[in-house]
């Protein structure tokens, strides 16, 4: 009974220090001060990258593998090697895709709010995402994460996507990024070895 | 009449024979059959089916996954996403239509919402009632009936589905490959539509 009683209370416990809670204002600063700081210094970043897809009426979550890599301001090259190849670059107003060998390039304009999603990974890495004017932003903590909760204010971008978590680490750098649809399924995003400012040649973003 | 009008109108009454002609695979030795095919590559209830998906439209190339799961006994969810995970489509077939659960505004069209609906209704179908037989090669063709469309189905010499058809009385709408290695599973699968540009490869993941 006693047992009982520890474990109770002790589960309790864990919850309440495991929510997620709301930022302060001078929290609220100190992120988007260490974020910016830190962005400050990056001009290339390459990390690997794990995607899981949750479907609540699949039996298993999909899972893709790949390699990030992104030049300030605003090349980004998604890299998935498993359990496809495929390649996905933005860079100067077009995407660019590789699909297995087959390959396909468009204007980003064609595709805004594919478009507009990435652009806020990116923004996200160089720090401009505090100034994004089309999502509202919401600020929580949750053990030693930050998280920025960001919901489209357009209607068309809500018909894409209801909501996207961020997750910075104390070292200021985004960990994981979560798009969540209004079905309440959802894209997690894992980011793994991140490596900072080696050299990134202009041409791997165009093919 | 003249000898040049006789042989133009001969001619135009060939060319309209020819493109009215019945559609009409080769059954060598047709005989009568009573046997209802089974379709098993989408039937498991425990098993997600995701395929890495290209569709060609109109001159235009899609990609993304696509997940089949039965959900019930007569029912299926069908999801496509990119590559990216945003869900781009998400629905229910059931026997007698399908159900849109969520659809990015790009697509939510009736026309697409209808032809996709339609072929993955008959992609998932388990059964096929056929009325004749022929032997095909190794294997054999089937020919039945769906609604008013005639119904081809080809199958190996081990009962594997490789091709279905739908026609017309004239000529085919649709045709759906299948490659397996097994009766439960079909590591690649195309849909060939024959009246309008589009087509979808399927190849499992």
């Amino acid at each position: 009974m006693r047992n009982k009683i520890l474990f109770w209370f002790l589960l309790c416990f864990l919850s309440v220090f495991a929510q997620r809670t709301p930022m302060n204002v001078g929290e609220i600063a100190a992120l988007k001060n260490s974020v910016t700081e830190k962005n400050q210094s990056i001009n290339t970043l390459i990390t690997h990258f794990t995607q899981t897809k949750h479907l609540e009426f699949l039996s298993n979550d999909i899972v893709s593998k790949g390699e990030m890599i992104l030049k300030a301001p605003d090349k980004l090259l998604w890299k998935y090697t498993e359990p496809f190849e495929y390649s996905i670059s933005f860079t100067n107003n077009k995407i660019y895709i590789n699909d297995q060998g087959k390959k396909n390039s468009m204007d980003t304009g064609n595709n805004k709010v594919f478009s507009k999603i990435n652009h806020l990974i990116a923004s996200s890495v160089s720090g401009a995402v505090f100034d994004d004017k089309e999502f509202d932003l919401l600020f929580f903590k949750e053990k030693n994460q930050r998280i920025i909760v960001l919901s489209p204010k357009s209607k068309d971008l809500k018909g894409y996507i209801n909501q996207v978590e961020m997750y910075f680490t104390t070292e200021a750098t985004v960990s994981e990024v979560k798009l969540i649809e209004s079905s309440q399924d959802y894209t997690q995003i894992v980011f793994k070895n991140q490596r900072f400012n080696e050299q990134v040649d202009d041409a791997i973003f165009s093919f | 009449m003249s000898k040049w009008t006789t042989l133009f109108l001969a001619f135009n009454l060939a060319v309209v024979l020819y493109s009215c002609r019945t559609y009409h695979p080769a059954f060598t030795e047709e005989e009568i059959s009573s046997e209802t095919l089974y379709n098993h590559y989408f039937s498991d209830p425990a098993k997600d089916y995701v395929y890495k998906a290209s569709i060609t439209v109109y001159g235009n190339d899609i990609s993304g996954i696509l997940i089949i799961k039965k959900i019930s006994e007569t029912t299926h969810r069908v999801v496509m996403t990119t590559e990216f995970g945003n869900t781009l489509l998400d629905m229910t077939l059931f026997p007698e239509g399908y159900q849109k659960h969520s659809v990015v505004p790009s697509l939510d069209k009736k026309i697409i919402l209808k032809t996709l609906a339609h072929d993955m209704s008959l992609l998932v179908r388990e059964t096929f009632k056929t009325h004749k037989k022929s032997r095909d090669g190794s294997g054999y063709l089937y020919g039945g009936k769906i609604d008013t469309k005639n119904l081809f189905v080809w199958v190996t010499s081990e009962k594997l589905i490789k091709k279905i058809t739908l026609a017309s009385q004239f000529k085919e709408k649709l045709n759906v490959y299948f490659d397996a290695n097994s009766g439960i599973f079909a590591e690649e699968v195309v849909i060939e539509h024959l009246t309008i540009p589009l087509q979808i490869s399927l190849k499992a993941l």
